[in-house]
């Protein structure tokens, strides 16, 4: 298990958007969040990838050969009364509220996608997934105003990588245009491969094959496969088109009003007969 | 006209306007990362000029006279004690505030401009304070019937002011940080969610700005040699009118904002009316701002979806 959801609750104002969701992500699979609009998946990636801070619940990332992850804790929480009976844990939480926050979750090793897509419009496709990888890079003031040989070995891995990322996507003709002049399947891909760049074990992709032609679907579908295969990723993906869905998941997990509905392989899920009547009619 | 008095004008605005540049810088980065003014960010400038006064006293103090010597280290030390002033600013006024409505961090920034003056004032004293001339001399170069002056201390603030533009710029654009920066201007959350500190990312940015209106402190207190708690405010406008005019969040504008307002407060001044100069350069931005609501080289406003 390389994600364990447990009991997330998360609520704005009046209106419950997930209520006790709970759902695991195996490590090396590719898990599907489908439901209705409005059912809470995207609240539920977001709480997972940092976005929101959870309210309440766990979340956990156990990434293989390195120490478990509390992706709650690391944005940093309100102090509760019982940490000042153990300092160690008073230490840890005034830690994360001085110097945690989202950077944390992605560094632990959660890359997302958006939905409407999040590129830096203004700078290269290269630049975008330059940026990516800050967090690997020697970025000490000095260092890249004295053009020090660890910096100068530091940007060419990072250049070689986003390379590499850019001939599996194919993007190699793009990488010096602006990300904001590209048309929209290929935007997608630039965020994809961003998201590559951070490094992850588990992708999020919120709805990857949205405002994609069949052929591009097609092809998109070709890729998240190769990821899971030839680098080892975990993918957790919300989506709409659900011939992609059952076609690519291992594991579907359902959520309707907030709640999980169902969870199993996309075959169990088709003859599921609560989520035929709420979402696949 | 007499061509050397022209050329002489010319001259001072150019040297005003690289120091308004310098200390508009703070305001533009800041202005492009978080979107807020800072302002605070004048009486910076005006507590990097007292540092220099206690440096050049400390050093003094300690027999140091060689004057390159002393020039580095009252540079350096200032810059970065100022710095840390910036750090605090963002700090205290700015992070706290970070997700509350806009008006709040813009109370406390001014709070904390009202803090710095009067903690300089108490501890330094309400009276004016100088510093003693360091560099004397003097380049002159004729020109038609009279002559150009330019002292070194002139000179020396236009060569800093262009080196540190250079740096600035080479570091927005060719290190990793910038990179970062540029990216957490763009799209704060994204870049978070990227790996980027971006709390951290916009410290940098105050520190990056604190520094800059050291500098332009540093060289003004050498240029004119006298200041008191209150030269931080109008500066300060004067500098935020030239990142407005250069279009705010736009680091050439800045510069070039300040150059302009230099320039024509320096004409105006010498060939019109000394004591309306401040009301030209304030009419420049009306009718700059009238055609070019973003600025000169400000980038239109773009809702962000």
């Amino acid at each position: 298990m390389l994600l364990e959801v447990n009991q997330l609750h998360m609520r704005f104002g009046g209106v419950v958007a997930l209520h006790d969701v709970t759902f695991d992500v195996k490590w090396g699979s590719i898990t599907a969040l489908i439901g209705p609009n409005g059912a809470g998946k995207t609240t539920a990636f977001n709480c997972i990838t940092g976005f929101y801070k959870a309210q309440q619940g766990r979340l956990r990332l156990h990434p293989p050969n390195r120490p478990t992850v509390d992706l709650v804790q690391i944005l940093g929480q309100p102090f509760s009364g019982s940490d000042l009976l153990h300092p160690g844990r008073l230490w840890t939480a005034l830690g994360y509220k001085m110097f945690g926050g989202p950077h944390l979750v992605c560094r632990a090793g959660i890359a997302r996608t958006f939905q409407n897509v999040r590129l830096f419009k203004e700078m290269t496709v290269l630049e975008n997934l330059l940026v990516a990888q800050h967090a690997a890079l020697d970025r000490h003031f000095f260092s890249g105003l004295f053009n020090t040989a660890t910096f100068r070995d530091h940007e060419a891995t990072a250049l070689n990588r986003a390379n590499d990322l850019l001939d599996f996507f194919e993007l190699s003709k793009e990488a010096n245009r602006l990300a904001g002049h590209l048309s929209h399947g290929h935007q997608r891909r630039v965020e994809i491969a961003r998201a590559m760049c951070t490094g992850p074990i588990l992708l999020c992709l919120d709805e990857p094959a949205a405002g994609l032609n069949p052929m591009e679907t097609q092809a998109l579908s070709g890729w998240i496969r190769r990821l899971q295969k030839e680098m080892n990723l975990t993918i957790l993906l919300i989506e709409h088109d659900i011939g992609l869905v059952m076609e690519l998941s291992d594991h579907i997990v359902v959520l309707n009003h907030g709640e999980v509905i169902a969870r199993g392989t996309p075959a169990a899920i088709q003859q599921n007969s609560g989520v035929v009547e709420a979402y696949l009619g | 006209m007499e061509p050397s008095i022209l050329a002489q004008q010319a001259v001072n605005g150019l040297i005003l306007g690289a120091t308004y540049g310098l200390i508009a810088i703070g305001y533009t980065m800041v202005y492009g990362i978080i979107g807020m003014i800072n302002f605070a960010h004048g009486e910076i400038y005006m507590v990097s000029a007292y540092l220099t006064a206690i440096f050049l006293a400390v050093l003094h103090f300690f027999g140091i006279t060689s004057i390159p010597v002393v020039l580095i280290v009252v540079l350096v030390a200032t810059l970065c004690i100022t710095a840390l002033h910036g750090w605090f600013v963002e700090r205290i006024a700015y992070r706290p505030l970070r997700d509350s409505n806009r008006l709040a961090p813009l109370i406390t920034a001014i709070g904390l401009s009202l803090i710095l003056q009067n903690y300089v004032r108490l501890s330094q004293g309400a009276r004016s304070q100088g510093v003693p001339t360091l560099l004397t001399g003097s380049f002159v170069i004729p020109a038609g019937s009279g002559v150009i002056q330019i002292t070194h201390v002139q000179a020396l603030i236009i060569v800093v002011a262009i080196a540190s533009m250079a740096v600035l710029t080479f570091i927005m654009h060719r290190t990793s940080l910038g990179r970062a920066c540029r990216a957490t201007e763009q799209d704060r959350v994204m870049a978070s969610l990227l790996g980027i500190n971006t709390d951290y990312i916009i410290s940098v940015v105050f520190v990056i700005g604190a520094a800059m209106a050291a500098i332009a402190g540093v060289l003004v207190s050498l240029n004119y040699g006298s200041f008191d708690f209150h030269i931080g405010f109008i500066t300060g406008i004067k500098a935020f009118t030239a990142a407005v005019l250069g279009g705010i969040g736009s680091l050439p504008g800045a510069m070039l904002g300040g150059l302009i307002l230099g320039l024509s407060e320096s004409f105006f001044s010498g060939f019109v009316n000394t004591d309306y100069k401040d009301v030209f350069a304030f009419a420049l931005l009306v009718l700059v701002l009238i055609f070019r609501p973003s600025g000169l080289l400000g980038q239109p406003l773009v809702t962000k979806v």
